[in-house]
C-alpha cells in the first residue's frame, strides 16, 4: 500500500486520544497510558491519531520533509498498542500507516543516520548487530548441535541477530537448544551462515532487506527439509510469520515460537518440568510475540457504502484487532513450572507496554528507549514480583540495560532460561 | 501567525523549551479535530480538516505556569485557548494553545464527603476505576472514555446515560479553580471561603453561572485546572475489570444490576414510559436509542453491524426503543425497581424485547457505555467517520414528542439524497435533574465533499425549523461566537450577556473568543 492508501483513515480520526490509553474496562488508573511516544513526548502528535494528522498534512503539502516530521515519525516503536486500542471501536489503521509513511521517507532518501548507518551494515554483514559476519553461531559452540547444512533436523532453531551476537544472553539460545534437545528433539541451526530476518530494518522504513531475506531463508529451510522453523526471537517470528506473508513471500514451513513450541511439548507429554523454581514473576508481553503476532489477513478489494453512508469493505475486510497475539503459551508455560508464581502487571497482552526497543528506537533515541523500559520496570516492580520475565532478546536487553542505568532490583529472564531450570 | 521572537522566548521560560512548539508538524496536529472540516467549510478559515495553524502549542505542568502563561499573554498581545483532551481543539490563527495533557493527577478521592479533585488530563475512565475501589463513581458525559471530567463540568455540555442517577455535568460541579482571562486565580465555592471543595456556590463567589451555564464557555473564558466533582454511589464491585481479548473484552454484569431493552408500538406510547420512568425515579442509566446506534454498539465491526441490521431482529424488538439499567442497594430494592419497570410497560403497551434481554454480552456493553463512556466511538465515528447534532433540545419530554417526528421528517430530505446514514429513526435522548434531553444525530462522511456540504445544509434548515416550530434550540446555536448575532435574539438574548461576561472577565480579549463571545463594544 502507499501512504496515499490511508488518506481516508486521516479524514475519519476522531482525534478521540483512546489510542493513548488502555481500554476503558481494563484500565488500571495508576498505568493509564499505553503509548510510550505520547506518554513522554507530551504533544499529540506523538500519538497514532497525531500521526495521522502528519500523514494528511503531508499529503496536502501543508508541511514537507523536516527534521521535526522525521522526530515525530520515528520516536514511535511501533508497538501496536495504539492499533488494538484504536480498532477496538472503529476500523482504521494507525500501525499500517505508521510503517508506510517511513517507507515513504525512506524511499524519499528521508533517513535517520543512526538508522542508514544501520542498514549500510546489514547489507555487508547480515546483521543488525554492525558485527562482522564471522562467528555468528559461536553461541552454540560445545552443544553438539547439527547443523542444516549437515540436513536431516526435525526442528531448525533461528537465534537471530541480538542472541547470535549478544554474548551476555547466549544462555537463553543454549537453554533453548537444550530444552528441545530434552524432548527428544534433533535440532539444527544454520550458525554462522545465519541471516537476518530483515523485520527490524523494515519497520526503519527499508524494504528491501526483507524480501531479500525471506527468500534466502525460503532456499535455506527448503534444502534441508525442514518443516519447522522455531526461534526465541519475537522480532524474527513476527518477520517469518506475519511480515513474509504480507509481503507474499511465506516461508512454506511451521514458524513457531520457543514458548508455544514447549507448551505444545508439554501439552503432548513430551516435556515434563520436575525441579521446583520458588520465585515470584511478571511477564511482559513482548509486542511482536503479544499483539503483533496475529497472522496476517490479506485483504484487497474497496470501500462500498450501505445505508448511504455506512461504511463496508468490498469484499469484507477482516481487520486485525490483536484478539489472536500469542498471549497464553508464555503464561502456560510459566504456570507449569513446579514453584513459580505468575503475578500479572497492570498493562498486559493487547495493552501491554513496550519495552522500548521496537521500531528502531534503540539505534536512534537510546535515551527514550531506557526510559520505556524504565516505565515497564517500575510497573513490574509494582507486582512485588521478584523478576520480570518474557520472551524476546531485545526486551531483555533493553530492560537490563535500564535496570544497569537506573538502579532498578528486579531481575529480568526469558522464559526459556527458567523452563530450564526446571528440568 | 508566527509568534515574535521575543513572545516565544517569554513563554518558553515558562515551561521550559521541551514543552512549547511552534513546528507546523506539531502544530497541525492542533489544527485537526472531529467535525473541523464541518468548521472550515463555514468559511471560517483553514482548508479541509485543518482550521487555521495556531502560533504556538504549550504543555504546562501546574496551574502557576498557567498563569504565568496567561500573564504572558496579556502583556504582549496575545490569545490563547485551553484545552483538556483536545477532542474539540478549536483555536486558530495568532492564538496560543494551552494543551493541559501534563496535568493529570486525581488530587484527591474524598469517600466521606464523596467528592473527587482532579486536573483537567484525567480522563473518565481513570476516575471510575479510581473512584469504584471506594465504592463510589462520578457522572460520566458520553464524550468517550479518555474525555475529561473536568473539561465536562467546567467548560461544554455534560450529558450521559448516567444522568437519571447522577445529574448532568454542570450540576456535579463543587469547587473549582480557575485561572481568569487575565492571569488571576479565583476559587469558586466553598473553596474560594477556605472552607474546602464541598459546595460549589458558597460560601465564597459562586458564579457557576457565568462559568458555563447550560453549555458551558468553551474556553472562551480563561483556563480550569482542578474541580471538584460530586460522587454517587456504586453498586459494583471495588475492581470491575473484563477478561478475554480484544476488541471487547468478557465481563459479568454486577450482580445488583439488572439491564432491560423494550420496544413500543408508537413513539407516543414509548414517551409515555420515559415520562413513567423518570418520575419513578428508577433508572441508574436511561438511553432511547435509534436501533442503528444499538447495532453499532453491540458488533465488533461495521459489517457485523450491517449484518445484525439486515437480520431485522431490532425492527422487530426494539422498534421505538429504550434501555435501561437498575441497580438497587439489595436484592429487595432491584426486585422493586424492576416490578415498577413491568408495571410501566404493561400501562404504555411496552414489550421487553425477548432475545436481546438473553444477551449478556449485551447487557454488559450498556453499562460500559453508560457509566465508562466506553465504545462510544463504535456509534460516533466507526459507521461512517462523523456525526452531527441537528435538532437538540433540553426541554420537558412533551417538547421532545413534537420534535421526534418533525427532525426525522426534516432529515429524510437529507437522507434520501444520500448525505448522511439513512437508520429509519433519528433523537438519542436520556433525562436527568434539568430535562429530557433528545438529540437527532445523523451520521456523514467528513471525506465526502457533498456529504459534508448537505450536513451543513441540514444543520442551518435544521436550526431555523427548529426556532420556527419551537422544537428546540439546535446545539451550536449558544456555543461560538459566530453563532451569537444570529441565533442570540431568539435565545433570550443571552448573546449580550455573555458579551458582557467576556469584557468583564477578559478586559484585553487575551482569551480566545471564539467559542464564546466578542466583548461588548
Ligand atoms: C464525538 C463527540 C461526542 C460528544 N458527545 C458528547 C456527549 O454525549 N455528552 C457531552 O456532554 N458532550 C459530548 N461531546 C462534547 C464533549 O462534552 C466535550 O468535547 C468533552 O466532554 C470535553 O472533554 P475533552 O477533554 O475532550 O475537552 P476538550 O476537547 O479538551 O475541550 C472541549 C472544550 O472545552 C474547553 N475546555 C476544556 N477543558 C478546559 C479547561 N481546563 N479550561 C478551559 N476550557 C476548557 C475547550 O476550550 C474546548 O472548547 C462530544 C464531543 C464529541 C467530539
Ligand atoms: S488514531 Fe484512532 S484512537 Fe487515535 S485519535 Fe485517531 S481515531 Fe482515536
Ligand atoms: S506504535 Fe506504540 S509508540 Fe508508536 S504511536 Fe502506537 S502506541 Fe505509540
Amino acid at each position: 500500500m502507499a501512504l496515499e492508501d490511508f488518506e481516508a483513515d486521516m479524514m475519519r480520526c476522531s482525534r478521540c486520544s483512546d489510542c493513548k490509553f488502555a481500554p476503558a474496562s481494563q484500565l488500571d488508573e495508576d498505568w493509564p497510558e499505553i503509548c510510550p511516544s505520547i506518554a513522554r513526548y507530551g504533544f499529540h502528535s506523538y500519538s497514532a491519531g497525531g500521526r495521522f494528522v502528519a500523514g494528511l498534512s503531508f499529503l496536502t503539502k501543508r508541511v514537507g520533509y523536516s527534521p521535526e516530521l522525521l522526530d515525530v515519525l520515528y520516536k514511535c516503536q511501533l508497538c501496536g498498542a495504539c492499533d488494538v486500542a484504536c480498532k477496538k471501536d472503529r476500523e482504521l489503521e494507525p500501525l499500517e500507516m505508521m510503517t508506510e509513511f517511513r517507507a515513504h521517507c525512506v524511499r524519499d532518501g528521508q533517513t535517520i543516520p543512526a538508522h542508514a548507518k544501520l542498514i549500510e551494515s546489514l547489507r555487508q554483514n547480515d546483521n543488525m548487530m554492525q558485527r562482522p559476519r564471522a562467528g555468528r553461531g559461536d553461541w552454540a559452540r560445545g552443544l553438539g548441535v547439527r547443523t542444516l547444512a549437515e540436513g536431516n533436523v526435525e526442528v531448525a532453531y533461528h537465534a537471530g541477530c541480538r542472541l547470535s551476537f549478544d554474548s551476555a544472553q547466549w544462555n537463553i539460545a543454549r537453554s533453548a537448544i537444550e530444552v528441545l534437545q530434552r524432548a527428544g528433539l534433533t535440532v539444527g541451526i544454520a550458525g554462522d551462515n545465519e541471516l537476518c530476518c530483515g523485520g527490524r530494518a523494515y519497520e526503519m522504513g527499508y524494504r528491501e532487506p526483507l524480501a531479500h531475506y525471506a527468500d534466502q531463508h525460503r532456499k535455506t529451510l527448503a534444502a534441508a527439509g525442514v518443516k519447522t522453523l522455531v526461534t526465541s526471537c519475537a522480532h524474527c517470528y513476527h518477520a517469518f510469520k506475519i511480515l513474509y506473508h504480507k509481503i507474499g513471500k511465506p516461508l512454506g514451513v511451521d514458524v513457531v515460537h520457543v514458548t508455544e513450541y514447549v507448551d505444545r511439548l508439554m501439552a503432548a507429554g513430551r516435556l515434563e518440568l520436575t525441579t521446583e523454581v520458588p520465585m515470584e514473576v511478571t511477564y511482559h508481553d513482548p509486542c511482536h510475540l503479544g499483539r503483533l503476532a496475529e497472522p496476517w489477513i490479506p485483504w484487497e478489494g474497496e470501500e462500498k457504502k450501505v445505508m448511504n453512508q455506512l461504511v463496508l469493505r468490498d469484499p469484507p475486510k477482516e481487520f486485525r484487532r490483536g484478539t489472536h497475539g500469542v498471549y497464553r503459551a508464555p503464561r502456560q508455560v510459566l504456570e507449569r513450572i513446579p514453584g513459580l508464581r505468575l503475578t500479572e502487571m497492570a498493562r498486559i497482552e493487547g495493552y501491554s507496554w513496550c519495552c522500548g526497543a521496537g521500531g528502531g528506537v534503540r539505534e536512534a533515541y537510546p535515551d527514550f528507549a531506557a526510559w520505556t523500559a524504565r516505565q515497564r520496570l517500575d510497573e513490574a516492580a509494582g507486582t512485588g514480583a521478584d523478576a520480570l520475565v518474557t520472551a524476546c532478546p531485545w526486551c531483555i536487553r533493553s530492560l537490563e540495560d535500564s535496570t544497569r542505568q537506573t538502579g532498578a532490583t528486579i531481575d529480568v529472564y526469558d522464559v526459556i532460561e527458567l523452563v530450564h531450570k526446571a528440568l | 501567525m508566527a509568534l515574535s521572537r521575543d513572545a516565544y522566548v517569554a513563554l518558553r521560560d515558562v515551561v521550559g523549551h521541551e514543552f512549547i512548539s511552534d513546528d507546523p508538524v506539531i502544530l497541525d496536529s492542533y489544527s485537526f479535530y472531529f467535525l473541523s472540516e464541518l468548521i472550515t467549510a463555514l468559511g471560517h478559515g483553514g482548508e479541509k480538516k485543518f482550521i487555521p495553524r495556531p502560533a504556538a502549542v504549550l504543555l504546562p505542568e501546574n496551574t502557576v505556569q498557567v498563569q504565568e502563561i496567561v500573564r504572558v499573554c496579556n502583556r504582549k498581545g496575545l490569545r490563547f485557548h485551553a484545552f483538556s483532551t483536545g477532542v474539540v481543539c478549536e483555536g486558530g490563527e495568532d492564538r496560543i494553545q494551552i494543551d493541559l495533557r501534563r496535568m493529570n493527577r486525581i488530587v484527591d478521592i474524598d469517600a466521606k464527603n464523596k467528592i473527587a479533585v482532579i486536573e483537567p488530563y484525567v480522563s473518565n475512565a481513570r476516575l471510575f476505576h479510581a473512584a469504584i475501589k471506594k465504592g463510589l463513581r462520578a457522572h460520566v458525559h458520553a464524550a468517550g472514555a479518555n474525555t475529561s471530567p473536568l473539561a465536562s463540568a467546567t467548560s461544554v455540555g455534560g450529558e450521559g446515560p448516567d444522568n437519571p442517577s447522577a445529574g448532568y455535568s454542570s450540576r456535579n460541579v463543587l469547587g473549582v479553580e480557575w485561572v481568569l482571562p487575565t492571569g488571576e486565580l479565583l476559587q469558586l465555592g466553598a473553596l474560594g471561603a477556605g472552607a474546602g471543595w464541598f459546595c460549589g456556590d458558597g460560601p465564597g463567589p459562586s458564579l457557576r453561572g457565568m462559568m458555563r451555564g447550560v453549555f458551558g464557555a468553551f474556553g472562551g473564558l480563561g483556563v480550569f485546572t482542578r474541580v471538584a466533582v460530586k460522587l454517587y454511589p456504586w453498586h459494583g464491585p471495588a475492581v470491575f475489570k473484563g477478561h478475554g481479548l480484544p476488541p471487547t473484552y468478557d465481563g459479568e454484569l454486577p450482580a445488583n444490576m439488572r439491564c432491560f431493552f423494550a420496544g413500543f408500538p408508537t413513539s407516543d406510547q414509548m414517551y409515555d414510559a420515559v415520562n413513567a420512568v423518570w418520575e419513578e425515579g428508577i433508572a441508574h442509566t436511561f438511553n432511547r436509542m435509534p436501533r442503528s446506534f444499538l447495532c453499532y454498539a453491540m458488533s465488533d465491526s461495521n459489517e457485523a453491524a450491517w449484518e445484525l441490521w439486515q437480520s431485522g431482529l431490532l425492527d422487530r424488538e426494539l422498534t421505538n426503543g429504550i434501555s435501561l439499567i437498575l441497580a438497587g442497594h439489595s436484592p429487595a430494592e432491584l426486585d422493586y425497581k424492576e416490578k415498577v419497570l413491568h408495571e410501566i410497560l404493561r400501562r404504555t403497551g411496552g414489550r421487553l424485547a425477548e432475545t436481546l434481554q438473553q444477551e449478556p454480552r449485551l447487557a454488559l456493553g450498556v453499562l460500559r457505555t453508560s457509566i465508562l463512556s466506553d465504545h462510544v466511538f463504535r456509534g460516533v465515528s466507526r459507521p461512517s467517520g462523523g456525526i452531527l447534532e441537528g435538532y437538540y433540545l433540553n426541554e420537558s419530554v412533551d417538547v421532545s414528542r413534537l420534535s421526534h417526528d418533525a427532525s426525522y421528517a426534516h432529515t429524510k430530505t437529507y437522507t434520501d439524497q444520500g448525505i448522511c446514514i439513512d437508520n429509519g429513526e433519528t433523537n438519542w435522548g436520556t433525562f436527568s435533574d434539568i430535562a429530557y434531553l433528545s438529540e437527532q444525530i445523523p451520521h456523514f462522511d467528513p471525506r465526502d465533499e457533498k456529504s459534508v456540504q448537505g450536513m451543513l445544509d441540514l444543520l442551518a434548515t435544521s436550526y431555523q425549523k427548529q426556532f420556527e416550530t419551537r422544537s428546540g434550540a439546535g446545539l451550536f446555536a449558544n456555543i461560538g461566537a459566530l453563532m451569537n448575532d444570529t441565533f442570540g435574539p431568539m435565545l433570550s438574548n443571552v448573546h449580550v450577556w455573555k458579551k458582557k461576561i467576556k469584557k468583564a472577565f477578559d478586559p484585553n480579549t487575551a482569551c480566545d473568543p471564539m467559542g464564546y463571545a466578542f466583548p461588548e463594544d
